[in-house]
């Protein structure tokens, strides 16, 4: 090499690590141009967008399984149905440990409380308008009350999160249970200021349900043995009455005919004060089980047993659902719960007994055509004479504590149809309305216990007497006969002097009011005897006709046990609930 | 900004490249010689170079030669079978050379990165691989060709489908977050593409770059090891035309047992099953039977033709081929075809300059690459009907209360559609510049781009979709890459013992992926499939699929070899790489290697050692690092959710995964000792390897506490694993033909192990975290769940009563959860009784080749086997709805507890299936051994083939591909193919299984393919 191409080299070595020395800094920048970050959070619009999607993630627990197997099942009201999960719904203490149902209430909820804490944390700053700001916040801080609250009756002892997580963390602590009721009664007394009295679109939370929320968590602080004041039962029931006696201001009130309350296309009623959305456009419905199998409202499918297995002529379809019969009504809610049919029409608006030939072609008994009788559940043993292809007296559509525990020999029984749904497209498709979450005739029953333990019986009794009377309503039936079912039916409500006399009252008339409606667990492990021991032990382990779970249920059932993934991923001790 | 920067980068190598391109230097004289051998013979077809150029010529008929060369300049002779020698010309115009024979083929050249080193000089642990030996198994992509063939690479087949891949590991798992997957480097350049965008025949040699010696240079990139991929290029001479065929038909190796119509009945009768179809009932009393799996398995076809011209001056060689690779497959509508176009060119420009590039290009097809309906085949009642009275296919023969189409309404085509279409185009340019006689400049620039259309379409009335509304998608994405690398390369030898070699290298590299997806729903009507979006009603965009990544990596190599006297080697090696992936301020890494090499053979004191013919020992340790995490993986992200307030539907956003800012690189350090070794003349040789591999700073994507609020993985780098590991390769020639066409028989052997655990965790007070399935102490791979005994027996009621648990149902071990400190049973099974089963890491596998060759014939074997390890199975466990034994559908025909049959294998049906624990079930021993293809091969005699041209040469061959299974516990105990076909997912009921974990699911069953072909040469 000479000497003039040496320096040439040289000179281009130099340029060369020069260069890249200044660039590469640059180079390596990374431009995400398909990823939004939190950052966009702090924006008005992803202050709007965080709220929608804790509204959103109330689609995880309001119609999905897993909320429906720890509220519904297990209790006085329903039991497993042929292919509902044994284990869970008879307190299998293996089972509860390791089935994922138990944890996805905790696992769902903590995503939906950092969602909610965004909001409430960057809607002051955002640049979104005062009264604005005011509105989303109270809208949050109900959501994240909602949340805290079915944790804390579920879970007890919770993790208190009210800031938003932005920095990873793998400890985690307790905060007793007394702490997350006084984070929760502080958010809604915040929501029942702030949020307006009527919902500007449907589903959005106000005033009237924070209120209703409110009684409904002081109800149930009161019998918290650490956590309950003495100003519980008083909170509870003012807040109720409040909403009771101001229902015109907030736009609320009772349907005159129990069977509007859930019939379909009517979800959004006077008497309905929160539910959670759904509506039939298939890209916000969250309706696909392929991509959002968890946010389904499958509500319709858990109730029906399996009608078009039982006959030919009964196929399954749009009206009849999807029978996945995961849970059926116990004895006790059939032949106590629900002895009195005629007076109190609840019975027959709140079940299904009767299906039709849907599918002629595949009949096999002569002379029966579409839209005769298939299957009639008369509900009684002596019954009256009818043309159907299959009658089923209660005798025959279960064998509730046969060999194992719970074997069922048919699937077929009354079936629950608040969710039925029948503008799915499809026959396997989940539910397409709107899940009520909280309706004015509980604000009446919530009252009504909490006059019984305030000591007010004839209030109690009255309060009661406003959701019977309803009950009594049928259309088609004269008005004086209405008017005599009325007076029978609200003659039967006791005194509401006594404690446990008023309270099992009260247990079952919720059971007639709002039976399947993903709360009776709740009630059972809110409400106790007078000896003090929660419902849920006494009536499982005291009720006829015989409940499942009656000889494995133990104390320690009346909470689920904390995910293990939980405690397994946190890296500090982290305790389980006693007893598991 | 980049773009600028990256201009200058260009220019700068271009005006290095054109700088130095016309130098001239001395006097130029004419040269003549004959080359002959040590018995004096003249030897033709001898290369003569001028050393540090790429001048040159080839000794004609008679060992003459001519060259025109610098008259201080030296020639360098080399042809196969000879060692090569260099000759001075100082000033000479006649020399003549002798050539010794080199009996061992020692001084073979090896590809290295960056390079190509003699195999005698070699410091690292690198396996090589030929193309000849590729070709023992007629396979799809050289990766399944692989299979057992290299130690230290472990290949698993994940799929049973046309097209199917496969996992590579190359010496275990070290990272339990990121990426695991080797480098593959295709001529050079990384490559950006898929493994079967590489026609078979266009391969020429592959390496496996295993230690950290090998592999530094290749960076971050290389840290999970390297595969070198060399493709052919032309070769001086005349036209060379090759001409590759085979076809082939493959079967269903094995089907699924499934339970026979009588076990069937009495499957239902023990579950307490009573819901009978009639046309069951009939079925019953008529004595018919459906197979299903009969009725939808078809034979597929394999075709395979390739064709390459090649040919070259002493200036310019060229090679071009065309490819066409197509196979069927054993369900309707399963295929893959591939269309391949390479060329590649050499152009030598005066004396100093060589150019040239490669270009491959290949379209493909894989159709039916997901669609699964082994479901609906294998479910169905073995009573129900297929066909109607008329003939017609029984659309719904299940259970008329469920919708569930038939598997024979595929035949269908226009129920459904997957297709995904695949253009690919690699393509590398390079130019050198001999700068001095010892001193070559190197620009090498890869390009390549990639684009798939994936789409399909799954009518109402399929399987796939069983009533629900019709679905399809549309999915296109592309991947571009670019690489710019310019390298300097000194190469020379000092007082003839000193053997000098120093590489430097500085290049760029950026991948941009882009993807777009959109779902589609309630198409009018079914003909349209996903041709017009705007025509469905619903149109959707999801969060998967639809993505922009774009990541750069900076890097800066330098590496030193140096040989002393052919007996003492050192490599010392240098890579730094600073890679966007990871958080500002940790971008960049140094690291460093060393390597040591010993030839024992050529010491003093082994001249009288007649049996040995090489010794050599190695040493290497080195530093490699792991960026292998999405782009991005750093910043956290928001996820997109949907809601409604009445009509008007609503988008919400909330927080699925947080940010990371001090994310940094992954370090992995090899240490490897190897022995390489040659007796009796060729008759056995081989090596071993020891090595021992630390991973830290682990990039793991760790999962919060759920309290935390935030689902997402969170990226982290924390925790240890390590790999060490003992590969054995031993090659012999049991008998060595004496003359052409005797008997010879020739075996190739390799077995390896490597045995994975996890040092530590984020926290050294951690031990397990069973939620992501990761044990201190334990492989990567441990499976942890709870302890099967069998199944509780009759005589054990009372006991079984105490858990809770009647006969029949699954017994497990009880061994934790009471006593002071938890470690004692309590009468119960909770959390605490979950223990580590094993792991899926083989105890030692391997496999081996065995030729023989007589006359014009020759016969290859090549077998594949594993040992140990534990595979996980959700055909026998609920997750797949096989093994629910409820009587509602068929199964896998497993033996199940009966109060007359006290096994302890499955527990008894019942028709309430309860999924408790099942996932115990799905464990098994994952041992197996199988044949990988028979090869029989017959050279036809030329004088039979001199009509076809003068020097054609044909080779008629028929193999058979998976012909059998040695042995396979898993197998034996009901299932069809201890090779995983899935990964991912935890398993319901189960936990601690890694989400990566293989996985035997239910999946298209194990073909067997026989094959016929030529290959022709003329």
């Amino acid at each position: 090499m000479n000497p003039q191409m040496k320096k040439i080299f040289s000179l281009l070595i130099v340029l060369f690590v020069g260069s890249m020395a200044t660039s590469c800094t640059e180079f390596l920048e990374e431009e995400p141009r398909s990823l939004l970050t939190a950052k966009f959070l702090e924006t008005p619009s992803g202050v709007e967008s965080a709220l929608i999607s804790a509204y959103s993630d109330l689609r995880l627990f309001y119609g999905g399984e897993s909320a429906m197997t720890l509220t519904v099942p297990g209790t006085d009201e329903f039991q497993r149905g042929p292919e509902g999960n044994l284990a869970l719904m008879t307190y299998d203490q293996g089972a509860l440990l390791t089935h994922g149902m138990v944890g996805t209430t905790w696992n769902w909820g903590y995503t939906a409380i950092n969602t909610t804490n965004a909001v409430i944390q960057f809607a002051p700053t955002s640049g979104m308008s005062e009264s604005r700001a005011r509105i989303v916040m109270g809208e949050a801080r109900f959501i994240r009350a909602l949340w805290y609250f079915n944790m804390v009756r579920k879970y007890g002892d919770l993790v208190l999160n009210l800031e938003f997580n932005q920095v990873p963390r793998t400890t985690a602590e307790r905060a007793p249970v007394a702490d997350v009721y006084n984070a929760i009664i502080a958010d809604l007394e915040i929501a029942k200021r702030d949020l307006p009295a009527r919902a500007s679109e449907p589903g959005r939370a106000t005033a009237a349900a924070a209120r209703h929320l409110l009684s409904l968590v002081y109800l149930t602080r009161a019998t918290h043995p650490l956590a309950g004041q003495p100003t519980d039962y008083q909170n509870a029931f003012d807040n109720a009455m409040y909403l009771i006696n101001n229902a015109g201001t907030y736009g609320v009130a009772l349907l005159r005919d129990f069977a509007d309350v859930h019939r379909p296309r009517n979800e959004n009623n006077a008497e309905v004060l929160f539910n959670v959305q759904r509506n039939t456009n298939p890209i916000y419905n969250d309706m696909d089980p392929d991509v959002a199998g968890n946010k389904n409202n499958r509500s319709s499918f858990f109730f029906r047993p399996n009608y078009g297995a039982i006959v030919r002529g009964l196929a399954r379809d749009i009206p009849y659902g999807r029978p996945w019969h995961r849970v059926r009504p116990t004895n006790f809610l059939l032949e106590v719960v629900f002895a009195e049919r005629s007076d109190d029409t609840r019975y027959d608006k709140t079940f299904q007994t009767l299906w039709r030939v849907n599918d002629p072609a595949n009949v096999e008994v002569p002379g029966f055509a579409a839209g005769d009788t298939a299957i009639w559940l008369p509900g009684v043993e002596n019954h009256r004479p009818a043309r159907a292809l299959r009658i089923f007296r209660p005798s025959e559509y279960f064998d509730n504590v046969g060999a194992g525990g719970t074997r069922q020999t048919l699937s077929i029984y009354p079936s629950m149809r608040k969710y039925d749904d029948i503008d799915r497209p499809g026959v396997n498709d989940a539910s397409v309305r709107p899940f009520i979450v909280f309706r004015f005739a509980e604000t009446f029953l919530i009252a009504a216990e909490a006059a019984m333990y305030l000591n007010r019986p004839s209030d109690s009794r009255n309060l009661l007497n406003v959701v019977r009377t309803r009950a009594a309503f049928l259309a088609g039936r004269s008005d004086a006969a209405n008017a005599a079912a009325v007076a029978r039916i609200t003659a039967a409500t006791p005194s509401m002097a006594n404690w446990d006399e008023g309270i099992n009252f009260i247990l079952d008339e919720r059971s007639r009011e709002l039976a399947g409606e993903y709360m009776r667990w709740f009630d059972l492990v809110r409400t106790r005897n007078s000896a003090g021991v929660p419902m849920l032990l006494y009536r499982l382990r005291t009720i006829t006709p015989e409940l499942p779970g009656r000889n494995t249920i133990q104390d320690h059932h009346i909470l689920r046990p904390i995910p293990q993934s939980q405690i397994d991923l946190t890296t500090n001790p982290f305790p389980q609930n006693p007893g598991f | 900004m980049k773009l600028n920067f990256l201009r200058k980068a260009l220019v700068l190598f271009l005006l290095a490249f054109l700088a130095f391109g016309g130098q001239l230097w001395a006097q130029t004289i004419t040269v003549r010689g004959t080359v002959q051998d040590q018995d004096g013979l003249t030897l033709p077809g001898v290369n003569v170079v001028l050393r540090g150029t790429f001048v040159g010529t080839v000794t004609g008929a008679d060992g003459n030669f001519t060259i025109n060369v610098p008259s201080d300049g030296a020639l360098e002779f080399s042809s196969l079978g000879y060692r090569t020698q260099l000759v001075p010309v100082e000033g000479r115009q006649m020399i003549q050379v002798v050539l010794e024979t080199d009996v061992l083929g020692l001084d073979e050249f090896v590809v290295v990165g960056y390079g190509v080193q003699r195999k005698s000089d070699i410091t690292g642990a690198i396996t090589s691989v030929d193309a000849a030996r590729l070709r023992d198994v007629p396979a799809h992509n050289i990766i399944r060709a692989l299979q057992g063939k290299a130690a230290g690479m472990e290949i698993q087949n994940i799929s049973t489908r046309p097209g199917g891949g496969s996992q590579i590991r190359i010496r275990g798992e070290r990272s339990l977050s990121a990426s695991n997957d080797p480098l593959i480097v295709l001529d050079g350049i990384p490559f950006a593409g898929s493994i079967n965008d590489i026609s078979m025949d266009d391969v020429q040699s592959i390496e496996i770059l295993k230690d950290a010696s090998a592999t530094v240079i290749f960076g971050s990139r290389g840290a999970n090891g390297v595969i070198l991929v060399t493709t052919r290029r032309g070769r001086e001479g005349d036209l060379r035309v090759t001409y590759n065929a085979f076809q082939g038909l493959s079967t269903v190796a094995r089907r699924y047992e499934v339970f026979n119509a009588e076990e069937f009945i009495r499957l239902r009768n023990v579950a307490g099953y009573t819901n009978w179809l009639p046309n069951e009932k009939e079925s019953m009393l008529l004595g018919r039977e459906t197979d299903w799996q009969d009725l939808i398995y078809q034979t597929g076809l394999t075709s395979n033709h390739e064709v390459t011209l090649s040919a070259g001056t002493s200036k310019t060689q060229y090679s071009v081929s065309v490819a066409y690779f197509n196979e069927t497959g054993v369900l309707p509508f399963m295929g893959f075809t591939r269309y391949s176009l390479r060329a590649a060119l050499d152009q030598t420009i005066g004396n100093r300059v060589r150019i040239g590039f490669t270009t491959m290009n290949s379209f493909s097809i894989t159709d039916a690459q997901s669609a699964n309906p082994m479901w609906s085949i294998l479910t169905f009642s073995p009573l129900s009907s297929p066909y109607n009275m008329d003939g017609s296919v029984n659309e719904r023969p299940g259970y008329d209360t469920e919708i569930t189409f038939s598997p024979l309404v595929l035949q269908d085509r226009s129920r459904w559609n997957e297709r995904n279409r695949r253009l690919a185009s690699f393509n590398m340019f390079y130019g050198e510049v001999q700068l001095t006689p010892t001193l070559v400049n190197r620009l090498n620039v890869g390009v390549s781009f990639a684009d798939n259309k994936y789409n399909n379409f799954f009518g109402s009335l399929t399987p796939f979709r069983d009533g629900r509304e019709n679905s399809a998608q549309v999915n296109n994405n592309d991947n571009f890459n670019y690489t710019v690398e310019n390298l300097l390369t000194f190469n020379q030898t000092f007082a003839q013992r000193h053997r000098v070699n120093i590489t430097g290298l500085a290049s760029v590299q950026e991948n941009i992926a882009t993807g777009s997806r959109i779902d589609l729903n309630r198409i009018p009507v079914d003909q349209i499939q996903y041709n017009n979006p705007f025509l469905a009603e619903i149109i959707h965009a999801p969060s998967a699929g639809n993505f922009f990544s774009d990541w750069r990596l900076v890097s800066f190599m330098a590496r030193a070899n140096y040989v002393f006297d052919d007996r003492y080697m050192i490599t010392i090696s240098a890579r730094a790489d600073g890679s966007s992936r990871l958080a500002p301020g940790n971008r960049w890494h140094a690291y460093p290697a060393v390597a040591l090499g010993w030839n024992i053979m050529n010491e003093q004191f082994m001249q009288n050692v007649r049996f040995v013919d090489n010794l050599r020992l190695r040493l290497s340790y080195g530093q490699a690092a792991n960026t292998a995490v999405s782009p991005f993986a750093t910043l956290g992200g928001l996820t997109g959710t949907f809601y409604n307030f009445g009509d008007r539907g609503v988008r919400g956003y909330y927080v699925s995964s947080l940010p990371n800012l001090e994310l940094g690189w992954e370090h992995t350090a090899t240490t490897n000792i190897g022995l390489d070794f040659g007796f009796f003349g060729g008759r056995l040789y081989g090596s071993v390897d020891a090595y021992l591999q630390q991973t830290s700073d682990l990039l793991l994507a760790k999962q919060l506490p759920a309290s935390m609020g935030v689902p997402g993985r969170f990226m982290t780098n924390v925790g240890n694993t390590e790999n060490r590991g003992l590969e054995f390769v031993l090659n012999g020639v049991a008998i060595s033909p004496r003359n052409e066409g005797d008997f010879g028989w020739e075996i190739n052997a390799n077995a390896f192990f490597n045995r994975n655990r996890i040092v530590s965790l984020q926290d050294p007070t951690i031990t397990r975290d069973i939620g992501n399935g990761w044990f201190v102490g334990h492989p990567t791979s441990a499976i942890f769940d709870f302890v099967k005994l069998g199944i509780w027996q009759l005589n054990q009621a009372d006991l079984a009563a105490q858990y809770g648990f009647a006969p029949g149902r699954i017994r497990l071990l009880d061994f934790a959860g009471g006593g002071v400190n938890g470690d004692e049973p309590d009468g119960q099974i909770t959390a605490a009784d979950r223990r580590i089963l094993g792991s899926s890491e083989p105890d030692i596998q391997g496999g081996f080749t065995s030729t023989w060759r007589f006359r014009g014939f020759d016969l290859s074997v090549v077998a594949f086997f594993r040992l140990g390890g534990m595979l996980i199975s959700t055909l026998h466990m609920p997750t797949d709805f096989l093994n629910r034994l409820d009587g509602r559908r068929n199964g896998i025909r497993v033996n199940y507890w009966t109060p007359d049959n006290p096994t302890n294998d499955m527990p008894m049906p019942h028709r309430s299936f309860d999924p408790s624990f099942t996932s115990v079930l799905g464990y098994f021993d994952a041992s197996f051994g199988k044949i990988r293809s028979i090869n029989l091969g017959y050279n036809i005699n030329p004088r039979f083939t001199r009509f076809l041209g003068g020097q054609s040469t044909l080779r008629v061959f028929a193999s058979v591909e998976d012909p059998f299974l040695l042995f396979s516990p898993f197998v034996d105990a009901g299932g069809v193919n201890p090779e995983p076909n899935r990964t991912g997912g935890t398993i319901q009921g189960g936990e601690g299984v890694p989400e990566r974990a293989l996985k035997v699911g239910l999946d298209v069953p194990p073909t067997r393919k026989f094959i016929i072909g030529f290959n022709y040469k003329f």
